[in-house]
């Protein structure tokens, strides 16, 4: 048995024979009372979606799952492919069951595939991914008086986010794939 | 200015803002410690544990406080009748970022002789100047300032369907079931109240409101109301997140004691550290007055808010991520 604390992207709970994939979590903590964790989780049977708050204090089942660390290959409209580079083995994960990683793959990514008896069920990205900055436009002179100046930039897959005015195109910068956000850039 | 200038430049206009507010109405600013022997005692918190050693090697075991609230009531006890204090306070086992960091800041008065309704009062007058100071220093963008008060009753019956004043553990728990809201067979009566607060009303309590009135379950240390069937507790929410907790304090030794002793049983039934009962609180607490409210706010949320920010770590100048992890 577990405990709701151990929850994290990618654990999969058995609620009465059903398999859940975790999506989401958040412990909440009322001012009195018990704390609890908010999930949202996806049915892996039959793809439903839903949310579930479970208390810190109940107990349940975590089915084992592996991560497998692969490669991202290429899209072919509703399938996403990635290949284990020791094995060769591929695995295709629907775009359903992907949804919020998609705008950071890049070809060559590498990232932890979620196995579950032999069936792919999802993949959990690197917390933070590098980048080139493709475009953006050069820092306007003034701009920078009011402090947190944020201005587009295209990365080299095509994602478009808010970067410091002082970046430029050619720069590397990190991503956070739970934000979307630019967190730095990598010199 | 670049990022850190604006957060520390802001922070400063809030501090400033929060020691006039309380200086012009007579309100003490005193120092609470932070390193302890007795830190909150809630079930559902984690401290930070340490050990405290004297050069004679005398150890002690100490903690860091999870909130001023113990020194606050001994000063009250004390004679002090208007206190405010702005302090750090720690818990661990928290998440980085988002709207928790291990070490915050917090706000914390007292006053004896008023009750909650005049906190409420206080707290939506402080929100509003601080929010005004910001503004005329910073330029930082207007927030939508309707301010709205609910009592949790009334939330019920609009979001729930069903009548708190008559609603007991069943009626909750069928209520959970026809909503298809995951419950466990250790629900107490408090955690389906909560399931259902968790997934029927905080998703609308957008705007500013002041949410009063909890059911007893979930306020135990506030005075009843007149029909004793609430407890005399508010939070601030403000776009749907919490940002303070005050109450009419409930000024009994005994029913304090039991509480703790009740939550010392629940900590060691969760493997928790249970730390020693505080009995300098215990002594003090009889001599406060009736009534004495006391607010607890996060002032790293109230900065989040104010300026337009959707992450803690984005109004700390050292937020734990960076503190504490390698990329």
């Amino acid at each position: 048995m577990s405990s709701p604390n151990d929850i994290k992207k990618g654990t999969v709970i058995n609620i009465n024979g059903e398999l859940w994939f975790v999506t989401y979590f958040q412990r909440v903590s009322p001012g009195k009372g018990s704390s609890f964790v908010r999930t949202k989780m996806k049915n892996i049977k039959t793809g439903k979606v839903q949310e579930t708050n479970f208390k810190s204090a109940e107990s349940l089942t975590f089915e084992e799952v592996q991560y497998k660390k692969m490669q991202y290959l290429f899209n072919d409209g509703n399938l996403y492919t990635f290949m284990d580079n020791m094995t060769y083995e591929q695995v295709s994960i629907s775009k359903a069951d992907m949804e919020d990683s998609i705008p950071y793959l890049k070809e060559g990514l590498e990232a932890n595939v979620v196995m579950h008896e032999g069936q792919a069920l999802s993949v959990a990205l690197p917390q933070k991914i590098e980048y080139t900055i493709v475009y953006t436009e050069p820092a306007v002179k003034g701009d920078t008086a009011s402090g947190n100046v944020l201005k587009e930039a295209e990365l080299d897959n095509g994602l478009k986010v808010k970067v410091p005015s002082f970046i430029t195109q050619g720069d590397h910068v990190l991503v956070n794939t739970d934000t979307g956000e630019y967190t730095e850039r990598v010199n | 200015m670049n990022a850190i200038q604006t957060i520390a430049k802001e922070r400063e206009t809030i501090n400033d803002t929060i020691r006039s507010f309380f200086k012009d109405r007579g309100y003490l600013e005193v120092e609470t410690p932070i390193l302890v022997k007795s830190p909150g005692m809630e079930p559902n918190l984690t401290p930070f544990e340490t050990i405290v050693r004297e050069p004679n090697k005398n150890e002690y075991r100490g903690a860091l406080i999870t909130s001023p609230e113990y020194s606050m009531k001994k000063l009250l006890g004390h004679g002090l009748e208007k206190i405010f204090t702005l302090t750090k306070v720690f818990r661990n086992d928290e998440q980085f970022g988002g709207s928790h960091n291990p070490e915050f800041t917090m706000l914390e008065w007292y006053q004896q002789g008023a009750d909650y309704m005049k906190c409420i009062e206080e707290t939506e007058t402080l929100v509003k100047m601080i929010n005004i100071k910001l503004q005329m220093t910073n330029e930082c963008q207007m927030t939508n300032f309707k301010w709205e008060r609910k009592r949790v009753r009334d939330l019920f019956l609009q979001y729930v369907g069903i009548d708190l004043d008559a609603a007991d553990r069943q009626t909750l728990f069928d209520s959970c079931l026809s909503l298809r809201i995951h419950t466990s067979l250790s629900d107490t009566e408090s955690d389906l109240f909560y399931r259902l607060f968790l997934e029927k009303i905080e998703p609308n309590l957008l705007g500013n409101i002041f949410v009063y009135d909890y059911p007893k379950y979930q306020a135990s240390l506030s005075r009843l109301t007149s029909d004793g069937k609430y407890g005399e507790r508010f939070e601030l929410y403000m776009n749907g997140l919490e940002l303070c907790n005050g109450f009419t304090e409930l000024i009994d030794a005994n029913e304090q004691r039991k509480r703790f002793e009740e939550e010392a049983e629940e900590r060691k039934q969760t493997s928790k550290t249970v730390h020693p009962i505080d009995e300098g609180l215990l002594s003090l607490l009889p001599s406060l007055r009736t009534p004495t409210f006391g607010n607890a706010l996060g002032v790293d949320r109230l900065h989040m808010i104010l300026t337009d920010r959707t992450k803690i770590e984005d109004v700390l100048l050292f937020p734990a991520d960076k503190l504490f992890r390698d990329y």
